[in-house]
């Protein structure tokens, strides 16, 4: 080993020895005593007690927190979403400002003023955006009649008009708010029935959907 | 008396047996602190801290591991809850410790030397403190001699053997450092 080494040893042990050395001051044990006899210092974070629930700041701010995000998830998140006015399509369009506002509006329902309705013809919108095949055109009339919205025959979309828009897309934009109240039996029209290719809707014998 | 026996005694609520345990374990407490805190004085209060936690948690003691590593790891965690604070880091790293001055020269040395040693030594220290934490904590847990191996990796919460590699590694990345700026050469 060379000299470098041993030297360099002879420091390292004098560092760590000087960083370690050393024992605490005299009447160490009687100070130790004195704190164990003292009562226990009070915890300095204050227990607050709500209707017999001891909580600390910290978890309450905690769960404050926690509801404030919750209420805005649910209240303004919304109002956040991207417009959903598509571009124009042969098929028609889900035009949030329009269905928002007009008479049987799907959209209506999110602030509780759901109009006769108007959940078919959200799902006839969603038919007629991405082309409809010749089950789907039906479903959508049947839709459009029980809503009482019919609509000229020529408004609607048909087998041949096949919408630029991809149907993943539309997925994305229908509110999960407006899915929740859509009626059951048009309901797995609207959603289950969404593939990444196309909506499937299963043809409607004497108005009732065939499973 | 056996250990045991003043466990066992404080248990019921002796105070001269948890004395005498204080008395028997004051300085490898101490060291342990030591270890994770620069200064003297914190050290000593992160004693006291860890004997006092230590007495009153006593019934949850269940002779798994000897009193003296389960104290030892008491100590530990106190030690860097402490150090985790950053005010005090940064004193750990800025202060200077009334009681860690360097000893005086021998007469034999002259003065220069003296001077140019405590220069080293003080350089050599700050590399230890500069040194990441696995290592550091390992080489100074040891360096107090009051820690074996064994005692260290229970403090620690490691195998014994990563305990001897740390300490194989961060005493060759000391020396490493302290060449690179060189201090061991002459």
């Amino acid at each position: 080993m060379s000299e470098d080494t041993h030297r360099l040893d002879r420091i390292v042990d004098e560092a760590l020895q000087d960083l370690t050395a050393g024992e605490p001051r005299e009447g160490f044990r009687g100070r130790v005593m004195a704190r164990i006899a003292a009562p226990p210092e009070p915890s300095p974070v204050r227990i607050i007690d709500i209707f017999g629930w001891r909580v600390r700041p910290l978890q309450l701010a905690t769960a404050g927190a926690a509801l404030a995000v919750l209420v805005v998830a649910v209240v303004l998140a919304p109002g956040l979403w991207p417009p959903r006015d598509l571009p124009s399509s042969p098929g028609g369009r889900i035009a949030r400002g329009e269905a928002a506002g007009g008479p049987g509006s799907a959209l209506g329902t999110r602030t509780g003023a759901a109009e006769p309705g108007a959940a078919p013809v959200r799902a006839m919108q969603a038919a007629e955006l991405v082309g409809s095949t010749g089950g789907q055109a039906q479903s959508a009339r049947l839709a459009r009649r029980r809503s009482g919205n019919e609509l000229p025959a020529d408004a609607g979309g048909s087998a041949e008009s096949a919408s630029p828009i991809p149907p993943v897309v539309i997925a994305a934009l229908v509110p999960p708010e407006d899915i929740s109240i859509v009626p059951i039996e048009v309901q797995p029209v609207a959603i289950r029935d969404i593939t990444i290719q196309e909506i499937q809707i299963p043809p409607i014998e004497g108005g009732k959907v065939k499973r | 008396m056996s250990e045991t026996e003043l466990i066992e005694r404080a248990r019921t609520g002796d105070a001269d047996a948890f004395g005498e345990l204080v008395e028997r374990h004051r300085v490898a407490v101490y060291r342990a602190a030591r270890a994770a805190l620069r200064s003297a004085d914190e050290a000593e209060d992160v004693a006291q801290e860890a004997f006092v936690a230590a007495y009153r948690k006593l019934d949850q003691f269940r002779g798994e591991a000897s009193f003296r590593t389960w104290l030892l790891a008491i100590t530990w965690n106190f030690a860097r809850t402490r150090r985790r604070t950053s005010w005090l880091r940064l004193q750990r790293f800025t202060s200077s410790d009334e009681r860690q001055v360097a000893e005086p020269p021998s007469p034999v040395e002259s003065s220069e030397d003296a001077l140019i040693q405590a220069d080293l030594r003080e350089q050599a220290r700050r590399m230890v403190m500069m040194l990441p934490a696995k290592f550091r904590d390992v080489l100074l847990l040891a360096a107090s001699g009051d820690h074996t191996l064994e005692e260290i990796g229970g403090i620690l919460g490691i195998p014994t053997g990563t305990v001897k590699w740390r300490l194989s590694e961060g005493r060759h990345q000391l020396k490493a450092r302290l060449a690179r700026v060189g201090i061991g050469h002459e």
